[in-house]
């Protein structure tokens, strides 16, 4: 097992997740490594099919095996206990004991994830009763608080109602509520406001940042909205074809992006700040070509097909991920040029 | 800029820049039903007095939430649901009057691009009987001629014209969306509603194809109605935005100075959620409290007053109109000592 520095909380290395298929081996993680401190937020960015979903499902085990399987790599978190194991070695009892109590994780629908039968409170009650031990007044009343914490009006009311009843918005507190239940020390948000109105999406960012400050959890955001991105995080993971493209602090991916795909994207959104002057038509950046297939992925660089700075030389090997100094780095082999 | 050929000769369209589309009063609600009898017990409002005008050549977004009632004016304009109420005059005629038949001819004219890529192409025909089809029941280019449309419609939206023996399934999201698009333009139609056209796009993809509309818009010199929920991607597409709101319309500016200078409300808190790409910026945002009120029970008078931070008591009594605060500026809020 690698040395974890102290202020380590989750360290990802070389996670392999490969899908068997019957059209073959779909390698949708393909050797990534990343760490996420304590009290920090970083982004994991990336279109579909860029592997960032099954990133965060490998780190809670969360893969469907058959067809998936972790076939290579360690992800070493360290506990509320201050025990740092390997996820990918834990036995699956003692997974549950860490799903819910020290990783928790909200979804991209949260009209899906909640179960329809049962009521919020019962739904938030569950995890507190396994994990805390405490009995079902106990765990109620202390839904009704997390209720209040994630601004739901009138909690002891509403922890006696049903997902259906709710608001897509309120839905995805509700989730919030229950991830959090147990204090945990991470929590993974995999899309968490892509189904929400924009107004809505400003709520539940604007609550996520509260409550970290609150509680202090690490945040791992899973996302494709660059935007969102700005918004929320500190460091930065942009992944493509399976693989990290490009890492670092924030200001740094934006500011002085060094892989061409990152410099695509961040030229591609469309943005309602910016300067153009009235009745002139702008034209957004696109980049070429579509997203390639995890069952057919090119020999070299993933990105290398529709880069615009692509060489003989990036079809012949998978680049490494350099370091660019600052903590940055890139999977470029000429990101010095860009 | 050439003008498009007419595909109807005796109803010859009006010059660039004259009015294309006249929407008056528009207003669809959906009945609930209820009790033995399934009386009327209440109604969605879904789109409530909705008045605008689109002019031949220009692109108008339609902007909202969800529940705004922006879908439902597109598909009320194109008569894929019948409206309640309203007039929905399409060069000249009020074409919620026309017979079914009479219809079909004016959905030459009028044809619609679709949200989800995935759901909206047949998967059991190939690309060219899905975009044949609309040429088939109009009869146009018949026998050799309708494969050489095909083949170039599919050039047109940047596809291989040999892909048109494929199926919907050997696309990704970003080709299908074009697939779409060729669809829509077979007929040679000169207004175009384009339903979210991007929305279920990757970043990378969604920017082509916003090109491609972009493109096509002015070489055909085509009227769009863009409906989208992304201010954004209409920014950059549009010459005017409108903006829905619980139904009814907020405002409408020209897309620029929307930006810079929104008047209403709603559209300045739409504007602040919007995440921006730039860490560096830290702005003060307005975040609305709540939810969107339901349209079976909408707010008395100005609906969003529920969740203004301007909100005064006058604003329950009447339902502020849509007003002229400056040339080509339209907003719906009695207050004019704000924004």
């Amino acid at each position: 097992m690698t040395a974890v520095a102290t202020d380590t909380l989750l360290a990802v290395n070389g996670l392999k997740t490969y899908f068997y298929t019957d059209d073959g081996v779909v390698k949708s993680v393909d050797g990534v490594t990343f760490h996420l401190n304590k009290g920090e937020t970083l982004a994991v960015v990336g279109e579909s099919g860029s592997g960032k979903s099954v990133t965060s499902l490998s780190i809670m085990r969360l893969i469907a095996s058959p067809p998936g399987k972790i076939a290579e790599g360690e992800v070493l978190f360290t506990g509320k206990d201050g025990k740092t194991k390997d996820i990918t070695k834990l036995s699956e009892a003692e997974m549950r004991r860490i799903r819910g109590n020290d990783i928790s994780m909200i979804f991209q629908e949260p009209m899906t994830s909640l179960n329809p039968v049962y009521t919020v409170g019962d739904q938030i009650a569950e995890a507190i009763m396994l994990h805390q031990g405490k009995n079902r007044k106990e765990a109620m009343d202390m839904a009704a608080g997390m209720l209040e914490l994630v601004g739901i009006p009138a909690p002891k009311k509403r922890v006696h109602e049903y997902p259906h009843q709710m608001s897509g918005g309120m839905r995805q507190r509700v989730m919030i509520a229950m991830a959090l239940s147990c204090n945990p020390a991470l929590l993974i948000a995999d899309e968490p406001t892509t189904a929400l109105d924009v107004t809505i999406q400003a709520q539940i960012l604007d609550l996520m940042r509260k409550l970290q400050e609150e509680i202090g959890m690490s945040i791992l955001f899973i996302t494709h909205n660059l935007g969102v991105v700005a918004e929320m995080a500190d460091r930065v993971v942009v992944m493509y074809g399976g693989r990290v493209v490009e890492e670092g602090d924030v200001m740094e991916i934006f500011k002085a992006p060094k892989h061409p795909y990152t410099i695509g994207l961040l030229n591609s959104i469309p943005r309602v700040d910016h300067g153009k002057a009235a009745g002139d038509k702008e034209r957004l950046e696109a980049i070429p070509g579509n997203v390639p297939s995890p069952l057919n992925l090119p020999p070299g660089c993933a990105f290398a097909p529709r880069c615009k700075y692509a060489i003989d030389d990036c079809n012949k090997a998978v680049p490494a991920l350099e370091d660019t100094g600052n903590g940055h780095t890139s999977r470029c082999i000429r990101w010095r040029e860009l | 800029m050439t003008a498009a050929p007419t595909p109807n000769k005796d109803s010859a369209l009006p010059p660039m820049g004259e009015t294309l589309l006249d929407v008056r009063n528009l207003r669809k609600y959906f009945p609930i039903r209820g009790g033995l009898l399934s009386r009327v017990v209440a109604n969605v409002q879904a789109v409530n007095d909705v008045s605008f005008a689109v002019k031949r050549g220009e692109v108008v977004g339609l902007v909202g939430e969800s529940g705004s009632g922006k879908t439902t004016v597109g598909r009320s304009i194109l008569r894929l649901i019948e409206p309640s109420g309203g007039e929905v005059v399409f060069n000249g005629t009020d074409i919620t009057k026309v017979s079914k038949g009479q219809m079909r001819d004016y959905r030459r004219q009028m044809q619609i691009i679709f949200q989800d890529p995935f759901a909206s192409l047949n998967p059991r025909m190939t690309v060219s009987d899905i975009i044949g089809e609309a040429l088939q029941i109009h009869g146009l280019h018949p026998g050799r001629e309708r494969v050489d449309r095909i083949a170039e419609l599919l050039r047109k939206v940047g596809l291989n014209p040999e892909s048109m023996r494929r199926y919907p399934h050997e696309f990704s999201g970003g080709q299908r969306q074009r697939i779409g698009i060729a669809r829509a333009l077979a007929v040679n139609p000169s207004f175009i509603v384009a339903d979210e056209p991007v929305s279920a796009l990757d970043v990378s993809i969604q920017a082509q194809v916003v090109n491609l509309i972009q493109d096509l818009q002015e070489e055909l010199g085509l009227t769009v109605l863009f409906i989208a929920h992304d201010l954004a991607v209409v920014e950059y597409i549009c010459d005017r935005v409108i903006v829905m709101y619980l139904g009814r319309i907020m405002e409408i500016a020209p897309s620029r100075e929307l930006y810079v200078n929104p008047k209403h409300p709603y559209t300045e808190a739409l504007l602040s959620a919007a995440p921006i790409p730039d860490p560096s910026i830290k702005r003060k945002r307005i975040i609305l409290e709540g939810d969107i009120p339901s349209p079976i029970n909408p707010p008395s008078g100005c609906v969003f007053r529920t969740r203004c931070r301007y909100a005064i008591p006058e604003c329950a009594n009447v339902v502020p109109e849509l007003r002229e605060v400056k040339p080509g500026h339209f907003k719906a809020c009695i207050r004019d000592d704000i924004l």
